[in-house]
C-alpha cells in the first residue's frame, strides 16, 4: 500500500487530494519569494516537482516535547503548511502514523531498504548518551541505535528544532541524561539545522521544499539556512528605532513598556539570535515575541539555555556571578602592596642608617 | 496608550519634483531589457517586488508608472490572486493572497500570460473526461442535464 | 563556550580579578612608601599647606599661560579625548546596563547615534594623539612601549566597539566578544602601564603642592 503511494508523482498526489495545479503554482511561488529565491523559481519548482516522484521522508523523535510537530501541523493555514505532505512521503512518524508497535517500526526498515541512500531524515529531539543510551529507547532500541541506523542511508538529515539541532532543554545544565544534539553522533551526511522552540512553521515547511527541489540550501556556520537565519532578530526588530534613539523598557510596566520601547534592557536577546520571527512572524503573520512585549530568548540560537545568565539580563551585563573574587584580589592587591612598602621602607631606613654610620666613622677618622 | 509602528517617525525619501528616483530606474530598465528579451527570444522573465528595497513611496511610483492595461484577472485559488496587466503589455503585475487575504507573494511577470492562468493539458484532459462521464450519466438516465 | 560567553564570563572575571589586585597593589605600595621628612615648619601651617596642594591638583591641570602655545594643541587634545572617552564609557546604553550587572548602580543615558559620532571624533582624535607622539621629536624620544601599548588597548577597545555597533566586519556576537575581550585585555593591562595615571595623576599633584606650599611656593 505504501509503495503504490511512494510511486506517485507529486501531481498525482494533489489531484487524487482535490488540490488543484493552481493552488500548487501559488504556493511554490509564494516559498520562492519567502526563501528569497530568484522570482520565477516558484514556477520552476511546481513544474519540476509536479513530475517527480515524492522523496521518502523518516521523521524521528527522540528526546523532545513534539513542540515542534505541533507547530508544523497546528499551524493556522494549514492547507499551506500541510501541503508539504503532498510533496513528500511520510513514512515513517510515530506521533503521526496510524499504525503502532510492531507495524511502525516494520514500515520504518521497509522505508529505509526501498530508498536506500535517497531518503531524508528528519530528526525532531536531543539524543540521550548517559548510561548507555537508555533514556530514550522505542521498540527495544535506544534513540541513538535508531538514530545511527536510520542515518546510514539516508541522502541527508534535517534536524528540527534546537533540541535535535543543539540539544536544548535536555542538554541544557546539569544534562542528567546526557543529552547531546545530531551533529555530535552523525557527521558523515549533510546537516541543516531548523533550530528554535518551535521552529516557524513556514521555515520548516519551506527548508523541505527547498531541499526536495533544489537540494541543500545555502548554511551558516551553525548549518541553518541562511534565507532565514541570515539576520538577527535586532536586524529586523521593529522596536528598532527606540534602540537607537535610546529609549528603553525599564520594567515591565513602565511608560517605556507600555509604548512599546526597546526590551534590550530587560534582557532581549535579540542582537544574538538568528531567526526569521521579526519579519515571518507567528501565528500567520500576527506577531512575535518582542511584539508580544517579551524579550526574545534567542532560542535558536546553541545552548540558550545557559549562556546569557538569565533570560532577563541584559546581553551588556558581565557573566561573572559575583564580585567577590575580585573584592578578595583587592584585599590581596592591598596586603602585596603594604608588604612592599614595608621592605621599602626596611631599605631606605637600613641605607640611611649605614649612610650616616658612615658619616660618624669618618668623622671619628 | 499603545505605540503603532506608523507611530515611529520614518521620514520617506521623496525626490519631490515627480521625477522617477534611482532605484525605480535601475527596475524599469530591468523591466525594459526583460520585455526586449520576451519579444525576441519568448523569454519569460520576473522580479519579486517584495525582495526590493523599496521605500512606500518608490513602491506607489512603480504603480503609477506601469499603469493599467486591459486585462485583469482574480483566481480563487486557497485565497484571492489577481493578476493584472500593466499598461505595458507582456509586464503583469501578480499578487497572492491566503485566505486572511495576507500577502504571500508579489511579483512582476514578464511574459505573455502568467502561467498560474493557463489551463494545462492535464487538466484539460482530465475535465473533458469528467464532462463525458456526466454527460453519459445524464443520458443514460434520459435527463437533461 | 562561545566567545561572547567567554569574553562576558571567565576572560572577564580574570582581568577583574588581576585589575583589582594590581590596583591596590600599586595605589597602597605607593602611598605607604617612606617620604622624605621635612624639618622646617610649613611657612602657612599645615592647613593651609593642604589647601593649596588640593588647589594644585586643579591648577597644574590647566596649561601655563606662559607656555601655552607649546603646549595648547597637546593639552586640547589630551582633554577633548578624555571628555569623549568618558561620555562614551559613562553614557552609553550598553555600557549603564554592563555597570549595572556588576555594582548594581545605573544613571540616565544619551541615544545610541549621538555616542556613537562622539565614538568616532574620540577615535580620530586618538589618531591625531598618535600622530602628534610620533612626529614630536621631543616626544618620541620620551615615548616607549608603555606609551604606545596603553594607547594601543585603549583604542582597540573603540575600534571593536564602531565595529559592533555598526555591525561591521562579522557577526554581531562576534564583535562584541573582541570588543569585550579587549576591554579585559586594557583592565589586565591597567595597573601595570601608564593608564594607572587615572589612579595616580590627582594624588601626585595634591601631594606635589603641598609639599612646595609646605616652603611658600606660589601655587
Amino acid at each position: 500500500m505504501t509503495t503504490a503511494i511512494r510511486e506517485q508523482t507529486v501531481g498525482e498526489v494533489l489531484s487524487a487530494n482535490g488540490v488543484s495545479r493552481r493552488t500548487f503554482i501559488k504556493f511554490c511561488v509564494s516559498t520562492a519569494s519567502f526563501l528569497a529565491l530568484a522570482p520565477g523559481m516558484g514556477q520552476v519548482i511546481a513544474k519540476q516537482l509536479l513530475k517527480t516522484k515524492r522523496p521518502s521522508v523518516i521523521y524521528l523523535s527522540f528526546q523532545e516535547c513534539t513542540g515542534c510537530l505541533e507547530s508544523l501541523t497546528r499551524s493556522y493555514t494549514p492547507s499551506v503548511e500541510n501541503m508539504i505532505f503532498n510533496m513528500i512521503s511520510l513514512d515513517y512518524d510515530d506521533t503521526l502514523m496510524a499504525a503502532a508497535g510492531k507495524q511502525s517500526e516494520e514500515a520504518r526498515d521497509a522505508a529505509i531498504k526501498e530508498n536506500y541512500g535517497k531518503y531524508l531524515v528528519v530528526v525532531d529531539g536531543a539524543v540521550p548518551l548517559g548510561n548507555g543510551g537508555v533514556y530514550n529507547t522505542q521498540g527495544g532500541k535506544s534513540a541513538v541505535q535508531i538514530l545511527r541506523d536510520t542515518a546510514k542511508g539516508a541522502a541527508a538529515i534535517v534536524c528540527v528544532g534546537t533540541c535535535s539541532s543543539y540539544g536544548g532543554l535536555p542538554y541544557a545544565n546539569p544534562n542528567p541524561t546526557g543529552a547531546v544534539p545530531v551533529s555530535d553522533i552523525i557527521t558523515d551526511k549533510p546537516l541543516i539545522n531548523v533550530p528554535g522552540c518551535p521552529p516557524i512553521p513556514a521555515v520548516i515547511t519551506s527548508t523541505l521544499v527547498q531541499y526536495v527541489t533544489l537540494g541543500v540550501p545555502a548554511l551558516d556556520a551553525h548549518h541553518r539556512p541562511l534565507a532565514f537565519y541570515g539576520n538577527t532578530i535586532h536586524d529586523r526588530c521593529y522596536r528598532r528605532p527606540y534602540f537607537d534613539v535610546g529609549k528603553f523598557a525599564k520594567t515591565f510596566d513602565d511608560e517605556g513598556a507600555r509604548n512599546g520601547w526597546c526590551l534590550y534592557e530587560l534582557g532581549c536577546k535579540g542582537p544574538t539570535t538568528y531567526n526569521a520571527c521579526a519579519t515571518v512572524k507567528w501565528n500567520e503573520g500576527t506577531s512575535f515575541p518582542i511584539e508580544s512585549g517579551h524579550p526574545c530568548l534567542g532560542c535558536s540560537e546553541p545552548s540558550f539555555w545557559d549562556r546569557n545568565g538569565s533570560f532577563y539580563a541584559p546581553l551588556a551585563a558581565g557573566l561573572i556571578g559575583s564580585l567577590a573574587p575580585a573584592g578578595e584580589a583587592a584585599g590581596v592587591g592591598a596586603a602585596v602592596g603594604i608588604g612592599a612598602a614595608a621592605l621599602s621602607r626596611l631599605r631606605s631606613r637600613a641605607r640611611t642608617q649605614s649612610r650616616a654610620a658612615e658619616k660618624t666613622a669618618s668623622k671619628e677618622d | 496608550m499603545s505605540a503603532r509602528l506608523s507611530d515611529i517617525p520614518v521620514k520617506i525619501e521623496n525626490s519631490g519634483n515627480g521625477t522617477v528616483g534611482g532605484g525605480l530606474i535601475a527596475i524599469l530598465r530591468e523591466i525594459s531589457e526583460m520585455l526586449e528579451r520576451l519579444s525576441r527570444y519568448d523569454d519569460t522573465a520576473a522580479i519579486d517586488l517584495r525582495t526590493l528595497p523599496f521605500s512606500p513611496a518608490d513602491y506607489q511610483r512603480l504603480r503609477e508608472f506601469l499603469g493599467s492595461g486591459e486585462v485583469e484577472i482574480t483566481l480563487k485559488v486557497d485565497g484571492t490572486s489577481r493578476v493584472r496587466e500593466t499598461g505595458y503589455a507582456g509586464v503583469w503585475w501578480v499578487e497572492h493572497r491566503n485566505p486572511d487575504n495576507e500577502l504571500l507573494a508579489e511579483l512582476l511577470e514578464i511574459t505573455n500570460i502568467p502561467e498560474i492562468i493557463v489551463t494545462s493539458s492535464d487538466e484539460i484532459t482530465r475535465s473533458a473526461s469528467q464532462l463525458r462521464e456526466r454527460l453519459a450519466l445524464h443520458s443514460a438516465g434520459g435527463n437533461t442535464p | 563556550m562561545e566567545l561572547l560567553e567567554f569574553a562576558r564570563g571567565p576572560a572577564l572575571k580574570v582581568a577583574l580579578v588581576v585589575f583589582c589586585f594590581g590596583v591596590l597593589w600599586r595605589l597602597v605600595g605607593t602611598v605607604l612608601l617612606r617620604y622624605h621628612r621635612h624639618l622646617s615648619e610649613p611657612r602657612d601651617g599645615y592647613f593651609k599647606a593642604f589647601m593649596l596642594g588640593l588647589l594644585v591638583g586643579g591648577s597644574r591641570s590647566w596649561p601655563h599661560k606662559q607656555y601655552i602655545k607649546r603646549t595648547g594643541y597637546g593639552e586640547a587634545l589630551g582633554y577633548a579625548y578624555h571628555i569623549g572617552l568618558f561620555i562614551v564609557i559613562l553614557f552609553f546604553a550598553p555600557h549603564v546596563l554592563f555597570i549595572k550587572s556588576l555594582f548594581g548602580v545605573s544613571w540616565p543615558t544619551l541615544p545610541s547615534g549621538i555616542v556613537t559620532i562622539i565614538a568616532v571624533l574620540t577615535f580620530t582624535l586618538l589618531l591625531a594623539v598618535l600622530f602628534r607622539r610620533l612626529a614630536h621629536r621631543v616626544l618620541r624620544r620620551l615615548s616607549n612601549f608603555d606609551d604606545y601599548f596603553s594607547w594601543f588597548v585603549t583604542t582597540l577597545v573603540i575600534v571593536t566597539g564602531l565595529m559592533a555597533t555598526a555591525h561591521f566586519g562579522a557577526r554581531y556576537e562576534t564583535l562584541l566578544a573582541w570588543h569585550i575581550l579587549s576591554f579585559d585585555l586594557l583592565l589586565i593591562w591597567y595597573p601595570f602601564g601608564k593608564l594607572m595615571h587615572a589612579f595616580y595623576i590627582f594624588p601626585s599633584r595634591i601631594i606635589n603642592g603641598y609639599f612646595l606650599a609646605r616652603k611658600g611656593a606660589p601655587s
